[in-house]
């Protein structure tokens, strides 16, 4: 029997990775794209567990919109990812010192 | 759901059609008029919205779409505002300029929606759709200057952190569905206060999405950056409307739903104020950019607002409430002075260029001394009265530690305002400024706000009055 309690950890270990993996990723602006949609999926994987776990269904259609919104989301960041490109030639996060004090 | 129900929505949909208008219009490339019509449907728009909203108003509160939606004076305060301001902010923006000015209106457009969504939402859900709404069009905004590095980099900066935030503030939702099984926000009205650990996490992440939307400091480097890196114009609507709806947002979420657990969230709000208020005065006395610099101002002057709602009561929101919105009124005089400035081939980007500017443009000058005045908080200006109100709330609750400390900083801030006044008045321009190109709405448009300043703050009782009148019903 899985209780609530490993599918809220594994929600919060997921939750983790992206987090992480955005604050210390020094080198793509993808990995960046790909951790914060880790983050979006995270918080959707506990919203599934809650509403199986409380019988109600609110938690499921909120993910519907989640997921919706996440890649509205994903389209935006590639759109102004190739922007990015066309004016500065890299996707580096080193390579982001355009603007300075 | 009753159909009748759909008149309380009036504004959302009017708005969704202009939305639909402009982008069928957008759609016949060769009309040559194209960006007169776009800037006549981007004003006409929020007017009639506004003008939609005398229906709602017969009605003070009002729950509807099965508890979805909830109108109510302060929400519908905060939406006049929003389109109020939007439609001069329309009127404001250099035809010139920029070449894709009806795009530009189109996003500012779907910001207003967001807002709109946020200001009347009762349910977790709605409100998530309406901040998403909202932050996905200011990440656009911020792009919208598509050759320039700046503006797309300043773009992905904003996305990012954006993203991560509105993460955060998810995760706080579901654990908050997890603990009460429900989204609805009225159902949290009546929580008895309890300190489990898992309530704690939640109201945190939950701040840490709301601090963000205001810019306040642990999420604060968006604001300088989007600022620097987005032209004039863009500038102009994102410092002024989003924060509205960033009031909205606190105020649904944390005084509307979690009140009855403010011992909780209540010294959040006040640390992160007082940070976010030391920390923009502090860091704005060095720049040279001047975008940046009144972003930096503007973290400030955010921190002076967060204070005042942490001193939870009646008259804390509504002092903090008048402090955003004359906030506001500075911060579209002082942008429009610099949208005024700036032509085709020269943007007014860092202070050097407003040398000699009394010479060249003495009125703007002087204008622009009024929102300098008044952003220090001078005593006939309007400035001066938003300070005083908050102060003295923090006085009567005893908080005058935070007082002292506010005071000091404001002290210290005036030093990078009066260097703005110094190099308008005396210093030589090496540069002749460019001819002025901006239209007679515009001038007038400036005059009338930046004299309102003066003009306002000889007769503060008169806003003050009309504010409580329009948000008598707070809470």
């Amino acid at each position: 029997m899985i209780t609530l309690q490993s599918y809220l950890t594994l929600s919060a270990i997921l939750f983790a990775i992206g987090i992480i993996g955005i604050i210390i990723n020094r080198k793509n602006i993808i990995i960046i794209l790909m951790c914060s949609e880790l983050i979006l999926l995270a918080v959707n994987f506990n919203f599934v567990a809650f509403s199986y776990f409380n019988q109600d269904y609110t938690g499921q259609i909120f993910v519907f919109f989640i997921l919706t919104v996440a890649a509205a989301e994903a389209a935006i960041g590639l759109a102004i990812l190739v922007t990015l490109y066309r004016n500065n030639g890299s996707i580096d996060v080193q390579n982001l010192t355009a603007l300075k004090e | 759901m009753n159909i009748t129900e759909l008149k309380y929505l009036a504004p959302e949909i009017i708005i969704a059609s202009g939305i639909c208008v402009l982008v069928l219009i957008k759609s016949f490339h060769r009309l040559r008029s194209i960006n007169l019509l776009s800037v006549l449907i981007g004003t006409l728009t929020p007017l009639i919205a506004l003008l939609s909203m005398v229906f709602i108003f017969n009605n003070p509160y009002e729950i509807i779409l099965n508890g979805q939606v909830v109108i109510d004076t302060l929400g519908s305060g905060l939406k006049i505002t929003a389109y109020g301001l939007c439609a001069l902010i329309v009127l404001a923006t250099n035809i010139n300029q920029i070449n894709n000015k009806s795009e530009l209106i189109l996003i500012e457009l779907f910001a207003l929606l967001g807002i709109s969504i946020l200001c009347s939402a009762s349910n977790l859900l709605v409100i998530y759709l309406g901040l998403e709404t909202l932050a996905l069009s200011l990440y656009g905004l911020v792009a919208s200057n598509r050759k320039s590095v700046k503006s797309s980099e300043a773009a992905m900066k904003y996305f990012v952190l954006g993203s991560i935030a509105s993460g955060l503030f998810l995760y706080g939702i579901s654990l908050i569905y997890g603990l009460y099984g429900s989204i609805n926000i009225l159902d949290f009205n009546n929580l008895s206060v309890d300190t489990s650990i898992e309530l704690q996490i939640a109201i945190g992440f939950i701040i840490c999405g709301i601090v963000f939307k205001f810019g306040a400091f642990p999420f604060h480097s968006w604001v300088p950056d989007s600022y620097q890196g987005s032209t004039n114009s863009v500038a102009l609507f994102i410092s002024t409307v989003p924060k509205i709806g960033a009031f909205a947002l606190l105020y649904r979420l944390l005084i509307d739903s979690f009140y009855s657990l403010s011992s909780l969230w209540s010294s959040f709000l006040l640390v992160i104020g007082i940070a976010s208020l030391i920390y923009g005065n502090i860091v704005a006395l060095s720049q040279n950019q001047i975008r940046r610099l009144l972003g930096y101002s503007a973290i400030g002057h955010i921190g002076f607002i967060l204070i005042a709602i942490s001193a939870i009561n009646q008259t804390a929101i509504e002092s903090s409430l008048l402090y955003l919105l004359i906030y506001v009124i500075m911060t579209l005089a002082t942008f429009i002075a610099l949208e005024l400035l700036s032509s085709e081939n020269k943007s007014i980007d860092t202070i050097n260029d407003l040398k000699g500017l009394n010479n060249s443009h003495p009125w703007v000058a002087l204008m622009l001394l009024f929102c300098m005045f008044s952003m220090i908080g001078i005593p006939p200006f309007i400035g001066f009265y938003a300070k005083w109100i908050v102060l003295s709330t923090l006085l009567k609750m005893d908080m005058i530690y935070t007082a002292i400390i506010a005071i000091i900083i404001t002290v210290i801030a005036a030093y990078y305002y009066l260097r703005i006044v110094w190099y308008m008045y005396f210093e030589k321009s090496d540069i002749p400024l460019m001819k002025d190109t901006s239209t007679i709405i515009q001038k007038s448009l400036f005059f009338t706000i930046g004299s309102s300043l003066l003009l306002l703050g000889l007769i503060p009782e008169t806003l003050i009055s009309l504010i409580g009148r329009l948000f008598n019903q707070i809470y």
